[in-house]
């Protein structure tokens, strides 16, 4: 009985022997190793990484479904998901699906029909914290790759589900810990990591990027997101002691470009968010690097090649959100776009990171090589930023935004919840536009006593609908179009298609034209859709999948629209095709 | 109690709005629900379930006063140890986990949540409330000897908390002392100990936990601050919407505190004279 219960309890795999049929149709038979060539240039029917690609266009260049059928997609395949936090994105090789369930329980599904192959359910210890959430995997060769909870690097076999090796990240005595998975970058793992509040042990030496060699664990390289003490940046947390550099962590998945040999991260703010906690009362606009970041870092090296600040924060607006990279003539439409490099020469091609890296809102276009700012415009509605330096993309705050003392009350646009979130936006090549689901929401801030709480909150004034999904063109810089719900909406992913799939908090999921924003096809699921949406191909077949569930913010999102009442158990991966 | 029916009466409600008005046309003048069922109040030998914070320095205290209300309700007290995995902060009663973790817990594990802090400004999460507090702890000014503060000296504050608000406010408008910020009271401790600082601002617990309730024999005293410092108040959060069970237990500190109760607990495990 003892060996039982340890068996129940420990790190299990278990390979599934689901009958004869499953041994005469062995779905790992053609599997085949992934290598960093497929990574950088992946087969139509895969989903090899976070967003597809490790560009993270979050695009799926299959266009069985598309347009013009896609109103007869019906489902084919449902399956529980493990109790907790459903933001994950599942990867898909060679007819394998591989679901990152909460609380880090890995399946191998059959994609084609949802069974179970193999599980990987990993013992936590019973203080891990509650929340539970993993949001993707990595895989490489033959190895699936998980950032633990408990703070290790797990390295699977992806036929088998049996542990290969794993690395212990961070130091006990520090706070640190990951959601989601590594960027694999030439034979590297690389990822970031969420790290100690203003209450937590240890402090910014928990703060900071690794890379891992794949082949053996070993740890290559660690950068840290907030510089020790005599490093360059360190001196712009001003007279703050050290004891107080707290929490500048980079909680997502960085994005990678192979020819110019760079990773793209973005980080989170500083605890307390407002700086007057600690800082000097001529120290409150410094920038605390490297906070609210855009990070360009040697993959081989670990160095910094260059930063870019998006906002100076003191309202906890993190930016490490998708970095997404794209080549593209870009000639901003100055009706549109804010500010304009005048460096700028409409027309030009460049290598840019674009997007929106931050809750703000703020759309960026970054030359991806140097860090050159190019141009930005506004999405939602924000009050934080008044202006953005045209050649340096540096922000200025309105000084009525800025807290100076305990009891202040201070109206702030967007919310904490984000512009835009944690969920992700998609861009399609077929219209070089950028598709991303995005909040109009503010919240009535005061600072107590240990930090700026950031309740209540409430839709945007003179808005009617807390979510949308909104187009912006990468070239241009123009609205396209927008999708308005009035629940918060999730991630996207685009397909060759000319399809968006994605869906909103009050359960409803859809098709949109990428064209024109039309909703094409709709379904009504179980709970709120917070999963990543994929596509993926299995025999000539195309299908879409989605998870729906809770997620960590749902409770804040949904909090503002208090009539919709969707309910948060019943957490299920459903799968999407035409009829064969 | 209330959590130990709350499955049942939850089903029978939802089979209620489906049935209801069936039944009641099959049965005029019954209700489809028994009253009873419906009677929320808390009987003897009902369980509150409290959760305890046990990276506080207090936790075992907390555990103490737990029982002592549930004690005075006539009900058991199922406390739930809510463990981080991170190593707690010493000497320290901030919460290890984050407010969605804590929402998490609350929401699978307990109706209550001991030794948490009552505001001095501001609110509370949008779902919590809290209740009056049990325990009030002072906040002092420790100095190394027995000499009192002199003009220039500076004085370690402990980040995100009230005490450090003040002595933020003092130092920036009379520029009388300086302000040196810690996360972490051993630390502050060893940095009065070692000449680092000249004096620093900590809660009585922690400061008697500390030095084993002995400052002389620790080389340091406790001085008069030159403004009056907010202390710490503990009290016992709740969901929002759990209104009848924060009265009850409102109800219970109230006695517990006015008999000394409370008092005697604290003395027991050391946090007072």
């Amino acid at each position: 009985m003892r060996h039982l219960k340890a068996l129940l309890l420990g790190s299990v795999s278990i390979a599934i022997m689901a009958g004869s049929a499953a041994a005469q149709d062995d779905p790992f038979a053609s599997f085949t190793p992934v290598t960093d060539e497929m990574l950088q240039n992946p087969p139509a029917e895969d989903w090899l990484s976070w967003r597809a690609t490790l560009n993270h266009w979050g695009y799926s260049p299959l266009d069985q479904i598309n347009r013009d059928n896609v109103d007869d997609i019906e489902m084919v395949w449902s399956r529980a998901i493990t109790e907790g936090f459903v933001e994950g994105a599942p990867l898909v090789h060679d007819g394998v699906m591989f679901v990152p369930h909460p609380a880090d329980v890995i399946q191998a599904l059959d994609a084609t029909n949802g069974d179970l192959l193999w599980e990987y359910r990993r013992e936590l210890p019973d203080d891990v914290p509650a929340i539970i959430v993993t949001r993707g995997l990595a895989i490489w060769e033959n190895l699936i790759l998980l950032q633990s909870k408990d703070n290790f690097l797990v390295a699977l076999d992806a036929t088998t589900g049996q542990l290969v090796w794993e690395t212990q990240i961070r130091s006990p005595d520090n706070w640190s810990w990951s959601t989601q998975g590594p960027i694999i970058a030439n034979g590297k793992a690389i990822s970031g990591r969420s790290c100690s509040q203003q209450n937590g042990p240890g402090g910014a030496e928990g703060c900071f990027l690794t890379a891992h060699d794949l082949a053996t664990g070993e740890e290559l390289w660690r950068f840290y997101t907030i510089p020790q003490q005599g490093q360059p940046g360190s001196e712009t947390w001003g007279d703050a002691p050290y004891e107080t550099w707290h929490h500048v962590g980079s909680w997502l998945t960085p994005s990678f470009d192979p020819e110019l040999n760079l990773v793209y991260f973005g980080t989170s703010v500083t605890s307390p968010y407002a700086k007057f906690y600690f800082a000097e009362p001529d120290e409150l606009d410094n920038e605390f690097l490297y906070q609210t970041s855009t990070l360009a870092i040697d993959a081989d090296t670990g160095e910094l090649v260059w930063y870019q600040q998006h906002i100076r924060d003191q309202w906890d607006l993190d930016h490490p959100f998708e970095r997404i990279l794209v080549d593209t003539v870009i000639a901003p439409n100055p009706d549109e776009v804010r500010w304009i490099n005048p460096n700028v020469t409409p027309g030009e091609e460049r290598q840019v990171l674009t997007g929106i890296p931050g809750k703000t809102g703020i759309f960026y276009s970054i030359d991806r090589a140097t860090g050159e700012f190019l141009w930005a415009r506004e999405t939602t509605y924000q009050n934080v930023i008044s202006d953005i330096d045209l050649t340096t993309g540096r922000a200025t705050h309105p000084i009525e935004t800025i807290p100076t003392e305990i009891g202040q009350q201070i109206f702030i646009c967007p919310a904490a919840n984000g512009g835009k979130g944690w969920h992700q936006g998609a861009f399609s090549p077929l219209t070089n536009t950028i598709y991303y689901p995005l909040h109009n929401s503010c919240m009535n801030t005061l600072t107590t006593d240990t930090d700026i709480q950031l309740n209540p909150r409430e839709i945007s004034p003179g808005e009617d609908h807390l979510g949308n999904v909104f187009a912006v063109n990468v070239e241009t810089g123009e609205t396209e179009w927008v999708f308005e719900t009035r629940a918060a909406h999730g991630s996207l992913v685009t397909t060759g298609g000319g399809l968006i799939f994605g869906g909103d908090l009050n359960r409803r999921f859809h098709a949109l034209d990428q064209e024109t924003g039309e909703v094409l096809w709709e379904v009504v699921l179980s709970s709120p859709v917070n999963g990543t949406p994929i596509s993926y191909a299995v025999d000539g077949r195309q299908y879409v999948a989605v998870s729906v569930g809770g997620a960590l913010n749902s409770a804040g999102l949904l909090g503002q629209t208090p009539e919709l009442r969707p309910g948060t158990g019943g957490n299920t991966l459903y799968v999407f095709a035409l009829d064969e | 109690m209330i959590r130990r029916y709350a499955p049942l009466i939850a089903a029978l409600l939802c089979w209620g709005v489906a049935a209801g008005p069936a039944l009641g046309q099959m049965v005029p003048g019954v209700p489809a629900i028994p009253e009873d069922l419906l009677d929320f109040e808390l009987r003897p030998g009902d369980e509150i379930h409290f959760c305890l914070n046990m990276s506080s320095a207090i936790a075992e205290f907390d555990r103490a006063v737990a029982n002592a209300i549930a004690d005075s309700l006539l009900v058991t007290a199922e406390i739930f140890d809510m463990v981080d995995v991170h190593p707690p902060l010493p000497l320290d009663y901030i919460f290890g986990l984050s407010p969605p973790e804590l929402f998490l817990v609350v929401t699978n594990e307990c109706d209550a949540i001991m030794g948490w802090p009552v505001p001095r400004t501001g609110t509370m999460p949008e779902w919590l409330t809290i209740t009056a507090a049990y325990y009030e702890a002072p906040v002092l000014l420790a100095v190394r000897g027995t000499e009192g503060l002199q003009p220039g000296d500076v004085i370690g504050t402990r980040l995100g908390t009230p005490a450090d608000s003040q002595w933020r406010v003092l130092t920036q408008s009379t520029r009388t002392y300086g302000r040196l910020l810690f996360s972490n009271y051993q630390r502050m401790i060893d940095a009065l100990e070692n000449g680092d600082v000249d004096g620093i601002l900590i809660w009585e617990p922690g400061l008697r936990l500390a030095t084993g309730g002995d400052l002389a024999a620790a080389g340091m005293s406790v001085v008069t601050p030159p403004v009056p410092l907010a202390p710490v108040r503990f009290g016992v959060a709740l969901p929002r919407n759990e209104t009848y069970l924060r009265g009850l237990i409102d109800g219970a500190i109230a006695a517990l505190v006015a008999d000394g109760v409370i008092t005697d607990i604290a003395r027991q495990f050391g946090l007072t004279e």
